[in-house]
């Protein structure tokens, strides 16, 4: 858990703070990411929290200790730190770059060895192969995964993250970022992270701190952020296209159509006709193991009144999803396919429900509603 | 022919010269080292310290070596000895060593460092397990160069009482014996590619892998 109490931080050469009266709380096992314009405090602030620079004013508490009260090598033992330019030792291998603060710990050599093998494995780099090259042989991506190694290599339970991704081409970075995701799923640190790209933010933060002119502007989750910008500062910020950041934000299960009635593939022919009299238009059909078959439009057939062999009118869908894909991955199989309905499939196939157009449509707007009305109320 | 013929008929004396050539740089590169490494480590997070110290460096290095040698032989505690030669070598070493020692450790990457103490690192462990060994390669070069100019340096010496192969070039120019002076010369050229081998040996031996260039990493994927 990390605490900022009224930080403030001024250079006695400049005017002004360039860090003024800061409260932030970071909760236990939570990414807190600070994003701002360059120069809005947000690494000073950082930097702070490990006392690589010494704030002028106010408390800071790592787990419930104020820092300042700490020596500060000590203090940093405890805390991961990483930094864009990495700062791997270039002298050193990359297993001894992992060992580091296991050694400055004093550990015993084994115990040394087992961990560093074993977070080489977790940044997916392999132990036999890499453990012995020097920085120098690796790429980029492979540098910084060498470096989030480190920062973990004594278990620290708060780390500090200074754009740790900022120096790696576009699919690295996404790539790094989604493994790291993974990775804090089973860690549970706690994280400050500090990046000036908006859409690192939203992917990373499960709380996002906007500062400007060493003021924190908004701190709030990626959801609240993305519809109820606080001010012009943070709309801005976020960019005019938020609407489509808040669907690569959300899941489709947040509005998975389930109501659609399914029936079993050996389903008898009366039950169609009884869905057909209620007005049912629309009937989704699995096979034995729930998985997706097709759909079949019950009004076309009741026309026909031949429910007799009904399988044949079953229509496959054109595409389907997985249900851990964002709104934004369904929205593009829509206008790909050119179609309103998608149904989610699980990973082994097993039908989840469908996802329309029209609802995530009516939902976007009815969060931006909502949240447009309570400004209006606290404005 | 005569050359060689010389050489095997003073095999003894040039020998016993090489020898004392050899312990004379070996002590002031010793001397040199402890002084000016130090001297450099010290200056290192001070500029205008360090700019007065390079500039006191140039200034000697500037002083003809016979000068320096007749400065120093003037001043009673050395005299005519082995001393003002030491000293006099060991002066010349200033600059290289104390420039490079300063210029390598500021050159160290910042971020480097950063990453060090940011990690829980004391001052003392930033400057021996962090800077100094990433400073290496640039210390060893101003060593090797201040070793090599040594080498020749010290021939002058003889003017001063230093016996070594220096006297065999003195000697043969006076007595315009010209096989003496070309056994002198080669055999100082070859001394000071030897010990400079000597110091590439024990360079390869302190600096670590990482920091050769020749295993630079390359983009397998080739973009």
């Amino acid at each position: 858990m990390i605490r900022l109490k009224n930080v403030s931080k001024y250079y006695k050469k400049k005017e002004g703070a360039a860090v003024s009266n800061l409260n932030l709380h970071v909760e236990e096992g939570k990414i807190c990411v600070m994003v701002g314009p360059s120069g809005c405090g947000k690494t000073t602030t950082l930097k702070m929290i490990n006392r690589i620079i010494e704030p002028s004013d106010g408390n800071i508490y790592v787990n419930d200790k104020n820092v300042m009260e700490q020596n500060p090598n000590e203090l940093r033992l405890k805390i991961g730190y990483v930094i864009q330019k990495i700062g791997l030792f270039p002298h050193y291998t990359v297993y001894e770059n992992v060992a580091t603060v296991p050694k400055l710990l004093g550990w015993k050599e084994e115990k040394i060895r087992n961990r560093a093998n074993e977070l080489l494995k977790i940044v997916g780099l392999s132990p036999q192969e890499y453990a012995k090259k020097y920085p120098n042989q690796l790429s980029g991506g492979q540098k910084q995964r060498v470096g989030v190694a480190r920062a973990m290599a004594a278990n620290p339970p708060v780390m500090l993250m200074d754009e740790p991704f900022g120096a790696v081409d576009p699919i690295t970075r996404n790539q790094l970022q989604n493994e790291f995701l993974k990775i804090q799923k089973k860690m549970k640190k706690t994280i400050c992270f500090v990046t000036h790209d908006i859409d690192e933010a939203i992917k990373m933060g499960d709380k996002i701190a906007i500062m400007c002119d060493g003021k924190l502007v908004q701190y709030d989750t990626p959801e609240n952020i993305l519809f109820s910008p606080k001010n012009e500062f943070v709309e801005e910020f976020v960019g005019s296209d938020r609407a489509l950041k808040v669907l690569n934000l959300l899941k489709v299960d947040t509005i998975l159509d389930t109501s659609l009635p399914k029936i079993s593939i050996d389903t008898d022919s009366d039950v169609l006709k009884k869905l057909a009299l209620k007005g049912q238009d629309h009937v989704v059909v699995l096979d034995d193991e729930e998985k997706l078959v097709g759909y079949i439009k019950l009004r076309k057939i009741v026309e026909r009144r031949s429910l007799e062999k009904w399988d044949k009118y079953i229509k496959r869908y054109v595409s389907t999803i997985d249900e851990d894909s964002s709104l934004k991955n369904a929205m593009v199989s829509m206008l790909q396919f050119d179609v309103f309905n998608i149904p989610v499939i699980s990973e082994n196939g097993v039908y989840k429900g469908i996802v329309n157009f029209n609802m995530i449509k009516s939902y976007i707007s009815e969060e931006y509603e909502t949240n447009n009305i309570v400004d209006k109320v606290v404005g | 022919m005569s050359t060689i013929k010389y050489f095997i008929n003073n095999i003894n004396k040039i020998t016993e010269l090489t020898y004392e050539h050899f312990i004379l740089i070996s002590i002031a590169i010793v001397l040199a080292v402890i002084i000016w490494f130090t001297v450099g480590v010290v200056i290192r997070n001070n500029n205008k310290l360090a700019n007065g110290v390079i500039g006191v460096g140039s200034i000697i290095m500037s002083i003809p070596s016979i000068s320096m040698y007749g400065i120093l032989v003037t001043i009673p505690f050395f005299g005519l000895s082995r001393k003002s030669a030491v000293t006099a070598l060991v002066l010349y070493a200033m600059l290289p060593i104390v420039r490079n020692v300063y210029v390598a450790l500021n050159e160290v990457d910042k971020s480097i460092l950063e990453a060090a103490s940011g990690m829980g690192m004391n001052k003392k462990n930033v400057l021996l397990k962090v800077q100094l060994p990433l400073a290496l390669p640039v210390i060893f070069a101003g060593v090797r160069v201040a070793l090599v100019m040594m080498v020749g340096v010290a021939t002058l010496a003889v003017y001063i009482g230093e016996r070594n192969l220096g006297r065999l070039i003195s000697q043969g120019i006076t007595r315009t014996h010209t096989d003496m002076v070309l056994v002198g010369g080669i055999l100082v050229a070859l001394m000071a590619i030897l010990v400079d081998m000597i110091m590439a040996f024990i360079q390869k031996k302190l600096i670590s892998p990482g920091l050769h260039n020749s295993n630079e990493y390359i983009n397998q994927e080739g973009c």
